[in-house]
């Protein structure tokens, strides 16, 4: 059985995922409103329960792409002199997801 | 075979529905259920909570969990001077500073509130105060900086390193700023939390790299305490000197979920944000803590919620 469950949810706020949901199973963000859940009945549950749209791993994996690829080019067109200094922004660099 | 009360020298209790006791490691019988039960803890964990209005990163903030303030930044493509108030559920708009800035340090309270430095179009030194509606202008810092560390009080703060990897610490008082006793490793983005004289600095970057490196001021000196196991940049910070927080953060271009929990000597792990992010706004406490923003202009913050005493029924797996 698959570790994860993977798909896309838009986080609304105030107990959009409880404490006790982070106890009970994996749970990551990632760019793009992706989600990252432990593959178990109470993970499944959640995402279905927060209208999430399941995704296959590639499926999700290329949304976060798209959003990394955007944020780079956002970066690539900061001055230089918010580029490439100890502490400031770094250009972002790839995600693979779990 | 021994029994429960030859070892403890008590039977266990039968109840028909669980007791509201808060005592862990009680164990009681359920006539109900027909279960051994017992009170444990959960162990600590970040929830989701209210999303703030303007997504943004390299921001200000303070306060507590359910009185917390999040202040100027950097929101997608520009600095913003908005003020957010959250009350433990959501953010509501508040006062606008007068300068829009980013890489800013605050400390205080969300009716006592400080901001000091950042960047404009130029590192600023000029120091506001928010009075849980409008910002009036404060003393200047000594020195313009940015990307500096933050702790204490509206009238008692505590303002240390910066972009350019200095040791220098400034204190305010409530109109004016002066020199503190220098930081023993020269930083900028380090975390922050505590009070003027029982401050805790860690983590930021030197010129070469991430440091780990934690100190504690009291009130004229830094002394150096445990390192954390994750060296890391522009993490966010609460709690207190020796019952701290430290959660986020970067090393380069790899950005931290991770969480750790300082007890006055060292840095044990905690439970992992649920998002990865770096250049946030932390606030409240070791047990009650609140980390927003950060990252690409994130809205959402998350709560970290103390270890707290729940049932938990005894199987013999």
């Amino acid at each position: 059985m698959a570790l994860f469950i993977y798909g896309t949810a838009i986080n609304t706020g105030k107990n959009f995922f409880t404490a006790e949901d982070r106890r009970n199973f994996f749970l990551r963000s990632y760019p793009g409103n992706v989600w990252v859940v432990g593959n178990s009945e109470k993970g499944a549950l959640w995402l279905a329960e927060k209208n999430g749209v399941e995704k296959t791993k590639a499926e999700a994996q290329a949304i976060v792409d798209a959003e990394v690829t955007a944020a780079q080019a956002v970066y690539d067109a900061l001055p230089e002199d918010q580029k490439n200094r100890p502490g400031f922004n770094q250009r972002p660099t790839a995600i693979t997801l779990p | 075979m021994t029994t429960y009360k030859e070892i403890f020298g008590k039977y266990v209790k039968n109840y028909s529905s669980d007791p509201s006791s808060d005592i862990e490691g009680q164990i009681w019988y359920n006539t109900t259920s027909g279960t051994f039960k017992s009170q444990v803890s959960l162990g600590a964990a970040w929830s989701s909570g209210g999303n703030l209005s303007t997504g943004r990163y390299q921001l200000a903030g303070f306060g507590t969990q359910t009185a917390a303030l999040g202040s100027c930044g950097y929101a997608t493509s520009s600095n913003t001077n908005a003020t957010e108030e959250y009350d433990g559920t959501s953010w509501t708009a508040g006062g606008n500073a007068s300068t829009s800035r980013r890489r800013l340090s605050g400390c205080g309270t969300q009716t006592t509130g400080l901001i000091f430095a950042g960047y404009t179009t130029t590192t600023v030194s000029s120091t506001e105060e928010y009075d849980g509606s409008a910002w009036t202008s404060g003393g200047n810092m000594g020195t313009a900086k940015d990307t500096l560390g933050g702790l204490g009080t509206q009238t008692a703060g505590l303002g240390f390193g910066s972009s350019t990897i200095t040791t220098s610490t400034e204190e305010y008082d409530g109109s004016s700023w002066s020199g503190g006793g220098n930081l023993n490793t020269g930083r900028g983005g380090a975390g922050g939390a505590g009070i003027q004289t029982e401050g805790l600095g860690f983590g930021g970057y030197t010129a070469t790299a991430a440091t780990a490196a934690t100190e504690e001021y009291n009130g004229t000196s830094w002394t150096n305490g445990g390192s954390l196991n994750t060296a890391r940049q522009q993490l966010g910070g609460a709690g207190t000197q020796n019952a701290g927080l430290g959660f986020g953060g970067n090393s380069g271009a790899t950005v931290f979920t991770n969480t750790e929990e300082y007890n006055g000597s060292s840095w044990t792990a905690g439970n992992a944000m649920t998002t990865a992010r770096s250049q946030l706004a932390g606030a409240g406490l070791q047990t009650s803590g609140l980390a927003f923003g950060g990252g690409a202009s994130l809205t959402a913050t998350e709560e970290y919620t103390n270890p707290t005493l729940g049932v938990k029924t005894i199987t013999t797996s």
